[in-house]
């Protein structure tokens, strides 16, 4: 199960705040797409499947991005550290 | 006391004019005053002529000089007679540390004179000390920093090797019992500061461990019988270089109100305080830095996210429990910003002259 995000504001332009930790972050359009997923809901399997169909890039590379920024996200404490495990 | 409609006619002075880089919070809370409604006599208590908040001509109808903390509360009671000359008094509302114990002091002689306030007891003030913060909060299931109250400098060295950072990454902070804090990563460095300090405000020093992580603030109003009226956390997003807040936003995380309910019903304290709390990096944990016995000078933030505290305390105070505040919305940014007010000479004049400024005639 995804972790509940739902103090996460994203706004249409790419720019996230963190309702609990006051914390600002702007964001490209790959990364604005990979947050509203995550904010809906979506595991990091249903969130690759997508990318795979949205953008042009290869499974791997969808695979590899996908977890850098999920781990730049937790270094940032976007998402919870608690839930690593349940995202990755 | 006068009885009143609504606590917007009533006569409230307001202490802590100073608005420098480390400003007092007393505009603060005339502001918020004011944008709830209140049209009664606004009454500013200024320490010195150039306190910022004497020529806010459009925040306050009076301002009076009164003397420091340091002459006492017989000196104090004395000017606040002088003010209740000139008008009836229903609210004063203190808003530095230093002003607290005096405030408390005088509380009874000014119900007497029909001026009410809404201050902690003896006990809640003198449980939330600095030099009592870490013991309270161990025996009531508050997380702290590794903290020590030393009074000379021979038990601080005794004690040095078990407060500072085994890894040596994060300082010990020195603190005076009342102001004043340095960051020391070496005993050399916290002997010269205990040494400065001490000599400023006395004993005890404190020492803490500081742990990496960031801080949070939370400005609360409790209603003296444990119950929390409400309360606005808020994270830091600039400082100056004193690390006193410049800007600022209000933020949702539930675990703050949490702790700042149960820290409410615990010291049953009555009024306005700030808790300032490190949300420690590792672990998450949320750990009790200080508690001010005051409103934060940013307090006007509490108005513009929906739960003005200052406007609460007045009611409260004067008209009964505003019942159950609104949720504050975060996500409201702060900024400061420094004016440069324009005046005639005449203030200047009439406060060094008679100690008074009569912006607006009483009542008008």
């Amino acid at each position: 199960m995804a972790a509940n995000l739902s103090h996460l504001h994203l706004s249409p332009q790419g720019f996230l705040f963190d309702h609990h930790s006051g914390l600002s972050f702007s964001t490209n359009s790959t990364g604005a797409y990979i947050l509203e997923r995550l904010i809906h809901g979506d595991a990091r399997q249903e969130i690759l499947n997508s990318m795979i169909l949205h953008f042009d890039v290869t499974p791997d590379q969808a695979a590899s991005d996908l977890d850098e920024y999920l781990a730049s996200l937790r270094q940032n404490r976007v998402l919870p550290r608690e839930a690593r495990s349940q995202e990755a | 006391m006068r009885s009143l409609t609504s606590w917007r006619e009533g006569a409230i002075a307001v202490s802590g004019l100073n608005a420098a880089d480390n400003p007092a919070p007393g505009i603060a809370v005339a502001r918020s005053l004011r944008e709830a409604g209140h049209t009664g006599r606004l009454v500013g208590l200024a320490y010195d002529a150039m306190d910022a908040g004497v020529y806010q001509r459009e925040l306050f109808d009076e301002i009076y000089q009164v003397p420091f903390p340091s002459r006492g509360s017989d000196a104090l009671m004395g000017q606040l007679r002088q003010v209740l000359s000139h008008g009836p008094l229903d609210l004063v509302l203190p808003t530095l540390d230093s002003e607290m114990e005096l405030y408390l002091t005088l509380q009874d002689e000014l119900a007497e004179l029909g001026v009410r306030s809404f201050l902690p007891d003896e006990q809640g003030l003198s449980m939330r000390a600095k030099s009592r913060l870490a013991h309270f909060c161990r025996t009531h299931d508050f997380e702290v920093p590794a903290t020590e109250v030393v009074n000379s400098l021979s038990s601080m060295h005794d004690v040095w090797e078990e407060i500072q950072d085994p890894t040596g990454r994060e300082p010990v902070y020195v603190k005076g019992v009342f102001y004043d804090a340095r960051k020391a990563w070496t005993l050399d460095q916290a002997t010269a500061a205990f040494i400065e300090i001490s000599a400023k405000w006395g004993l005890p020093i404190i020492l803490q461990r500081g742990l990496p992580g960031f801080e949070y603030n939370v400005c609360c109003l409790g209603d003296g019988e444990g119950g929390l009226i409400g309360a606005v956390p808020m994270r830091k997003l600039g400082v100056t270089d004193k690390g006193k807040a410049w800007s600022g936003v209000t933020v949702g995380e539930p675990r703050l109100l949490e702790l700042a309910e149960r820290m409410i019903h615990a010291l049953k304290w009555r009024g306005p305080c700030e808790l300032e709390i490190l949300c420690e990096e590792e672990t998450d944990r949320l750990c009790l830095i200080e508690i001010n016995p005051r409103f934060p000078a940013w307090c006007y933030l509490c108005a513009g996210a929906g739960q003005n505290l200052p406007a609460a305390l007045a009611q409260v105070a004067l008209n009964g429990h505003p019942g159950k505040l609104p949720p504050a919305r975060s996500g409201v940014i702060y900024s400061r910003a420094a004016v440069d007010i324009i005046c005639d000479l005449d203030v200047l004049e009439s406060i060094n002259v008679s100690g008074r400024v009569l912006h607006r005639p009483t009542g008008a």
